[in-house]
């Protein structure tokens, strides 16, 4: 357990992201209003990224920008591109989905004048009849 | 006729939290009957506040059942910021030594996601365009689909537009406008030099813009219009699209390309990088610009 508990101190960032993603987890699941269901979304995708990235650091390297183009550039000097370049492309799908289920969300309560879930089906299914 | 008043009631109570007269009511057992429950199988087993509070604690158990096999599994992961982790291998080694001399932006993290991986970003440009496509079929007004209600919304906020009661945020917005428009040309036109891009610059020239639209709707509307939108979208992605197909064409073949990588450090330099960056830029900030006027008026 202390082997353990050093570890996870260790590894604080991943250790953040995931209690962090079941924050967003949690509130996804016990939230009525669809937009606090949308928040937690946005809270489970930062902590996805948070995650990637924690892996492209390395201890004691700088940010991949090159000081001084005219010397040769060590690997050494720099942590992982890599990882940052790929978060970007989360980022920005993240940033999509959310706008897509926002404009769902705001057609639904034109309909129905309200944003519990749980009405919201309701009130379909009376539809329905 | 104790039902009859507890209806009222309840019609009161919805109208105090700010529904609308002919909002339909939805009363406490229909609801219990239509809930959507993974825990049906107990139906009429337990009272409904029962009910409610075995699924809350369902959830909290499962929540912490995924969360802790995750945490565990942290423990086999590679140490953070460690020196040679299976991360730190020869493609970040090609990436960081061979990329100015290859491409030729110091920002080594736009040469990876402008060259090395362009098609990469272009997928998510497309994502990019299709939300924004998405959101104004599901938003937008014509006459088609505008109701007598949407009508006098709209009326109600050309005139608290032209009450001029904004004079704070006017002022305001003339002194910071020049410098957010500033900082996000900047940061678009450095993007291979320092931090930055298309896709950050183009954020900020967005908020500017939406900042703009607040302040002095008018003259955004005047030339923001939805032909204007409809070009530079549709212009910046196509100009990426042909420049990624002319990168790889000439990369895989082993051609020359017109296009050199200049210069490490000036401006003009690294080749293609800085004209994407622009064209990436003008499309994320007509994106977000348009998200905004989707979501609050309906309409560009």
């Amino acid at each position: 357990m202390s082997n353990a508990i050093a570890t996870w101190s260790g590894d604080y960032y991943q250790v953040f992201a995931i209690i962090l993603f079941g924050i967003g987890f949690i509130s996804l699941l016990l939230h009525k209003n669809l937009i606090k269901k949308i928040i937690g979304l946005n809270i489970m995708d930062s902590s996805v990224y948070l995650f990637l990235t924690s892996f492209g650091y390395i201890d004691g390297r700088v940010a991949p920008i090159v000081a001084d183009p005219t010397a040769p550039v060590q690997m050494e000097t720099y942590i992982n591109p890599l990882p940052t370049g790929l978060v970007l492309t989360g980022i920005v799908v993240g940033v999509s989905v959310t706008a897509f289920s926002l404009a769902l969300t705001q057609r639904l309560y034109k309909k129905y004048h309200t944003l519990n879930l749980d009405e919201i089906l309701i009130l379909a299914k009376r539809e329905e009849v | 006729m104790t039902k009859n008043i507890k209806e009222r009631w309840r019609q009161f109570a919805a109208w105090v939290n700010g529904a609308d007269s002919d909002t339909p009511v939805v009363t406490p057992e229909e609801k219990r009957a239509a809930r959507p429950h993974p825990l049906r199988f107990l139906h009429g087993m337990l009272s409904e506040k029962n009910e409610m509070r075995v699924y809350h604690i369902f959830s909290v158990v499962m929540c912490l059942v995924f969360t802790g096999t995750l945490l565990l599994t942290v423990l086999y992961l590679p140490t953070f910021g460690g020196a040679g982790n299976p991360t730190e291998n020869e493609v970040m080694e090609r990436y960081v030594e061979k990329g100015i001399e290859e491409v030729g932006a110091t920002n080594l993290i736009s040469n990876i996601i402008l060259v090395y991986r362009g098609f990469d970003t272009f997928g998510e440009s497309c994502v990019l365009f299709l939300a924004a496509t998405c959101v104004m079929i599901l938003l937008r007004k014509d006459e088609k689909n505008t109701t007598a209600y949407d009508l006098a919304e709209r009326a109600e906020d050309a005139e608290i537009e032209s009450e001029e009661n904004t004079t704070v945020l006017r002022s305001v917005v003339r002194m910071l406008m020049p410098v957010i428009l500033l900082f996000g040309v900047y940061v678009l036109l450095n993007g291979h030099l320092s931090p930055g891009g298309g896709f950050s610059g183009g954020a900020i020239l967005g908020a500017g813009l939406i900042l703009f639209e607040n302040a002095f709707g008018e003259k955004v509307r005047r030339f923001m219009s939805e032909h204007v939108y409809h070009f530079i979208k549709v212009a910046a992605l196509y100009f990426y699209g042909f420049t990624m197909i002319y990168v790889f064409f000439t990369g895989a073949n082993g051609l020359h390309s017109i296009i050199g990588t200049g210069i490490p450090g000036m401006i003009f330099s690294a080749g293609v990088i800085m004209p994407i960056n622009v064209a990436v830029g003008l499309e994320v900030a007509c994106t977000m610009y348009a998200f905004y006027a989707f979501f609050s008026k309906g309409e560009l």
